[in-house]
Parts: C-alpha cells; structure tokens; sequence
C-alpha cells in the first residue's frame, strides 16, 4: 500500500555531510591526542587510553551491514533471521572476557603495538609475526575495498535527483556513473583524510559516533514504524508479512522466493553461532582495540554497555523490518527497507527530511568507520612490522609519521583504483576474508594467551592451516556444486569457518608438541609473576 | 634472600624506602598480574561455556518449535511468534544479565600491568632476554 518510491531530498545530503564535517574534526580532535604521548603508540594505539563507551561501541562487529544487509535478510526471509542473529546475545561477552584481558596484559607486559607484535614477542620468533601480519594486510584489504564502494554508492544516492534508493553495498544501482565517481573522490578523501591526521583514535572516535547514529535511528524509526503497522493488534505485522509472502515467513529456515536455496537450515544456524562470536574474536580490529584498553575495569564495563547495546539495536531492527514488509510488502529492492521507512514514515513532518537524513547518515557513518579502522590495522602492519621491524629499525618519529601517511595514502587509492570497475563478487571476498580471518588466528591467539607449551611453529603451522582450509573449502564450491566462484562449500551443511577453526586448532596443537618447548625463560616472562623472574635490563625504548 | 637480592637490583629505590610490614606497590601489582593469568583462564572458559549453553538451547529450541509448523498453530507474546520470544528473546534477556553480573561480579579487577617500550627491532633470546639488533 505504501509502496511508492520515496524521494531523497536535500536533508539527506546535508546530513551526510554533517557527518563527514563531525569525521574530519573528530579527526583533529584525535591528532591533539596523539601528539601527548609517542606518536607509534598514539597513532596506532591510541596511547592505550580507551574508555568504556569507546571500546564497546567500536570493538566488536557493528559495520555498515548492521544498517544495510541485515534489514534486506529479515524483510525478504521473516522472523527465521532473528535465529541467524541471535548469537549477538553472547558477544559481548566472548569478544572480552575470552581474549580481552590477556591481550590487554601481554601487550603491556611486552610493549606490543600491533597484533603481529604481540605474535611475535609471545612466541619469541619474527616469523610469526611476519606470517600474521602479512594475513593481515591481506585480508583486511579485501574488507577495506569492498567497503570503499559502498561508500561511493552511498553518497551518489544521497544526492537529490538521482532517481533510484539503494544503499547496500551490494547494490549496483545501475550506475558506475559520473556520481558514482564523484561520490568515490568525496568519500575517499573524507576518509582517508581524517584517518590520516588522527589515526587509531580517529577512527575508534567516528566509529563511536555512527553507532551512537545507528542507537537514534533504529529508536526513531521503532517509534515510527511500529504503532502504524501494530494498529491491528501486535500479530497483525506478522500476519499482514505471511499473506504477502507464505507460511513460511514466520518459521524456519525463513520464506525465501521461488527457485532459492532455503535460507537457514540447521546446519548454517548452528555456524552462525561460530561465525559472530568467534569471528569476533579472531578479527585482527578487534584484538587492537582491547590492546588499546585503559584497563580492567574498563572492559568490564564494556561488556555491559555492549550487551544493552546490542539487545536495543537488533531486536528492534527485526520488529521494525516485519512492520516494513506489513507495510509495504512488494519492495522490489530489499536494500532499500530502511531508507524507504525512514523518508516514508517523516514525509509529513516539518523538517522530516532532516530526521531521515539523520537514519540514512548512519550506515554512512558506518563505512566510513570501517573503512577507517582497517586503514589503520593495514598502515600499521606495514609500518611497525614490516618497515620498522625489518627495514629501518631505528627510524624516528618523524620517518614514521612520514612512512605511516604515504602508506595510507596508497592503500587510498588502492582503494579507489580497485572500486573505478568494482567487481561483483566484491561482497563474497568480504564473507571469504571475515571467515578466513577467524579461522587463521583464533586458535593460534587462544595458544597465545593460555599455553606455555604453544610453539612458534605451531602457531605458524595453525595460522596457515586455518587460511588453507578455508581457501580450499571457497573454491571447491565451483567445481563440486557449479557454484559461482567464492561461494563456499558447505561440508555436511557446516560453514566452512567450522572447518577452519577446527583444523587450525588440531594443527596448532599438534605442530607444538612435536616441537621443541618454547624457552622457559621467555614463556615463565609472560606467564609468571614478574616479581620472581629474572632480572632483565630495559629494552631501549625508540621515540 | 635471592628474592630480596632481585627485588633490590630491580627496584632500588623502592627498595631504600620501603616499609617492609606492608606490601608495596610493585608486590601489589605482581600478585595481581600473576592472579590475572589464572582468572583470565577461568573467566574465558566461563564465557565459552555460556556461548555453548546459548548455542544450544537457542538452536535447539528453535529447530523443534520454529520449523515446520502451520501459521494456524502460531501464537504472540507481544510481537514476537511464540517460538521466538522463548528461544530468542528470553534468553538475549538473559544473557545481557548474565553479562551484566559476570562483569561486575566474576570478573576480576586485576592490574593488567605496567607497559614497557619495545623495540620492533629487538628478538628474544632462548633465555628470554631481548637481543637489540
């Protein structure tokens, strides 16, 4: 009944470049910061100052797919999707209490910077920090990138008079054009910017302010949305939903269109209770992050503020996606469900335009700060562990700051060569690098922070078993299902992350007991009381 | 006497004014980091057991009440179908308390530690002593 094709005014536009002008200055604000203590751990760490709100709002898996392709799967499949989301009940507990506090301690204990530092100090061997951080880079590049075009995407939409309103990442929206370029220049250089200046703490600070965004838009939009769909009584969305789609809309594995696959089978809800909690866990963004800490209480508090936070996001979200299929239930473009609520639900109100501006700004808040964060990761693996550690150990600040803004720069425009002919299967390579990320370093990590016994061989053996196992399983899929290219094998209906992690965890294990013990010496450093250890001099500190 | 000789080389001026009746700070800050590796372990085992627990009986309870079932049967507990309310919603609730006095209560205010500087340059030796190159 609703199903009109909204149009974007100018309130959209202007709040996205509100949020760019509060991106850049926050940028500013997080340069001044930096430069109080040494600029390495200031700019790629934040001089270990994170507060409570600021690590649990950044830390863990919020992006722009929490405001963008997750309102597509609840209103084309139904309510089965609270089930694929619903591990996000324990993530804030496993992505702190499991890692947080031995990382945040081992990383003081050895001055460790980035991950492939602590990698590398834990198991007293550069090779396993150089077999991590080039995982890193790889990886994260591939997220970067794909991030990049749904920037572009986003700002080309938000400009009045383009005609169609999409904002997945996913979405072509029939145009690589002259907007489209245009808006891959603004944001590039938005982001790019304002990461360059502040660094880590740039991108934790705009990363904290779109998820405040993202809190203010899914209220907003509950309070809109759901009493005009509800009017008939609190089933009548969901009933309203099965009459336009079919029974199964409000069961599982979820109503999917004629001619697909079943949404969500037994086998693929039992992996999504590996892929967001234990993903979090492994993801390299996050491990920094509770690096940067300030200290235990506030990880703590943290994992409260996460917890509410997330119960308060994502419940509401799928309320709000049933109402938006009771309401307009032919949407032709899922992606488009939250935008088209938004200016549809404020098309009366004075000033509506801004408020759904306000809703649309925050997965473009979102982008940027993911794109910001993995700059950041990918800048500091070259820099600290690549150029600093093998090229120019005794570089000075100033080299580093020098080296640290070129690095970025690149990978900018990187970024944006890679995104003038974006390729379509840009979205699978996000899936592909997020599963791999997991499954190449959480057990080696878990070996890292809990047994003396894990060698430097054995986390190098787990780390490249992970990967390979999950590159096997990827490309499989082509030659034993005709899938396309990237989509993954799902042996015995389990996610290849499954997989992944299990045979990285068997191999790491395995690799260190037939390897000699690591020294007792380095391990009774890091696990011991360090009132009983040996007396060992300073190491000279670099400034 | 060894231990005194260590504290003494490492810490010498804590050692000159130190009141020996009491803790000092840096024994403080030890026990503390040392407690850490233990709780951290029993803190990170608590956790995975909760993601277990939440796996299984949200999995489970969705599989034998959420698929397979006719819209006839369906029932609301405010907006939410029968079987997601009690296997979805009910334990979100509570897991956000259980987070809530597992971080409060159970986890442990250790000292995460004093940070040293390190040189990226620097390997360590099988002693355990950090080689500058």
């Amino acid at each position: 009944m609703n199903d009109v094709v909204p149009s974007v005014g100018f309130g959209t536009l202007a709040m996205l470049l509100v949020v760019m002008s509060v991106s850049v200055w926050l940028g500013t604000q997080a340069q001044k910061a930096v430069e109080k203590g040494g600029f390495i751990k200031g700019y790629f760490l934040g001089n270990r100052g994170l507060g409570a709100w600021a690590l649990a709002l950044t830390a863990t898996v919020q992006s722009g797919g929490t405001f963008m392709g997750f309102p597509s799967l609840v209103y084309t499949h139904g309510w089965i999707v609270a089930l694929w989301i619903a591990s996000y009940m324990v993530v804030p507990i496993t992505g702190f209490a499991v890692l947080g506090k031995r990382f945040a301690q081992l990383s003081r204990r050895t001055g460790a910077i980035t991950v492939p530092d602590l990698f590398d100090s834990r198991f007293g061997d550069q090779r396993v920090g150089l077999v991590a951080s080039i995982f890193i880079m790889a990886f994260m590049s591939f997220l970067m990138i794909a991030q990049f075009k749904a920037g572009a995407i986003v700002m080309k939409l938000a400009w009045p008079g383009t005609g169609v309103l999409a904002l997945a990442d996913d979405a072509t929206a029939d145009g690589i054009d002259r907007a489209y370029f245009l808006g891959l220049a603004i944001f590039s250089l938005t982001v790019v910017g304002y990461t360059l200046i502040g660094g880590f703490l740039a991108s934790v600070w705009t990363d904290m302010f779109q998820s405040v965004l993202m809190a203010f838009g899914v209220a907003i939009l509950f309070f809109m949305v759901v009493p005009l769909a509800s009017q008939q009584g609190m089933d009548s969305p969901t009933l309203a939903a099965v009459a336009a789609t079919g029974p199964g809309y409000a069961f599982g594995p979820g109503w999917s269109p004629e001619g697909t696959a079943p949404f969500l089978l037994l086998g693929t809800a039992i992996s999504f209770f590996f892929v967001w909690p234990i993903g979090g866990i492994g993801s390299p963004a996050s491990m920094v992050r509770v690096m940067a800490c300030k200290d235990n209480a506030t990880m703590r508090r943290s994992i409260v503020l996460l917890s509410v936070y997330n119960v308060l996001i994502y419940i509401p979200l799928i309320v709000i996606c049933i109402c938006g299929r009771a309401l307009m239930p032919s949407v032709g473009s899922p992606d488009e469900i939250i935008p088209r609520l938004a200016i549809w639900s404020t098309r009366e109100w004075t000033g509506g335009s801004l408020i759904s501006g306000l809703i649309l700004s925050a997965p473009f808040g979102a982008v940027m700060a993911t794109v910001s964060t993995y700059l950041v990761v990918i800048a500091s693996g070259v820099v600290r562990d690549i150029y600093q550690r093998f090229l120019r150990p005794r570089a000075h600040d100033a080299e580093i700051r020098r080296v640290s803004h070129v690095v970025m720069i690149v990978f900018g425009l990187i970024g944006v060569v890679a995104n003038i002919h974006p390729v379509d299967f840009l979205q699978k390579l996000v899936v592909f690098s997020t599963t791999s990320t997991a499954s190449t370093f959480v057990a080696p990590a878990l070996m890292l922070a809990f047994w003396r016994r894990a060698t430097a061989a054995g986390a190098i053996a787990g780390m490249l078993a992970g990967a390979a196992t999950i590159l096997a399983l990827f490309s499989c899929a082509p030659l034993l299902e005709n899938k396309r290219f990237f989509d993954p094998y799902a042996l015995f209906g389990l996610d290849p992350i499954i997989w992944g992690l299990a045979v990285s965890a068997v191999v790491s294990v395995s690799v260190s007991l037939v390897t000699s013990p690591p020294p007792a010496a380095l391990i009774s450093r890091l696990f011991d009381d360090p009132r009983t250890e040996p007396h060992r001099p300073a190491p000279e500190a670099i400034h | 006497m060894l231990l005194e000789t260590q504290l003494a080389f490492q810490y010498p001026l804590t050692m000159m004014s130190v009141d020996r009746s009491k803790p000092d700070h840096d024994e403080v800050r030890a026990r503390g980091e040392k407690t850490l590796v233990r709780a951290a372990g029993r803190e990170a085992a608590l956790a995975l057991s909760i993601w277990l627990v939440a796996m299984l009986y949200t999995v489970i309870y969705c599989y034998l009440n959420g698929y397979g079932r006719s819209v006839e049967s369906l029932t609301f507990v405010w907006w939410f179908p029968d079987w997601v309310f009690w296997g979805i919603v009910l334990p979100w609730g509570i897991c956000v308390l259980l987070s809530t006095v597992f971080a409060l209560a159970v986890m442990g205010g250790e000292s995460l530690g004093e940070e040293i500087d390190a040189d990226p340059a620097a390997s360590v030796r099988a002693d355990g002593e950090v080689r500058h190159e």
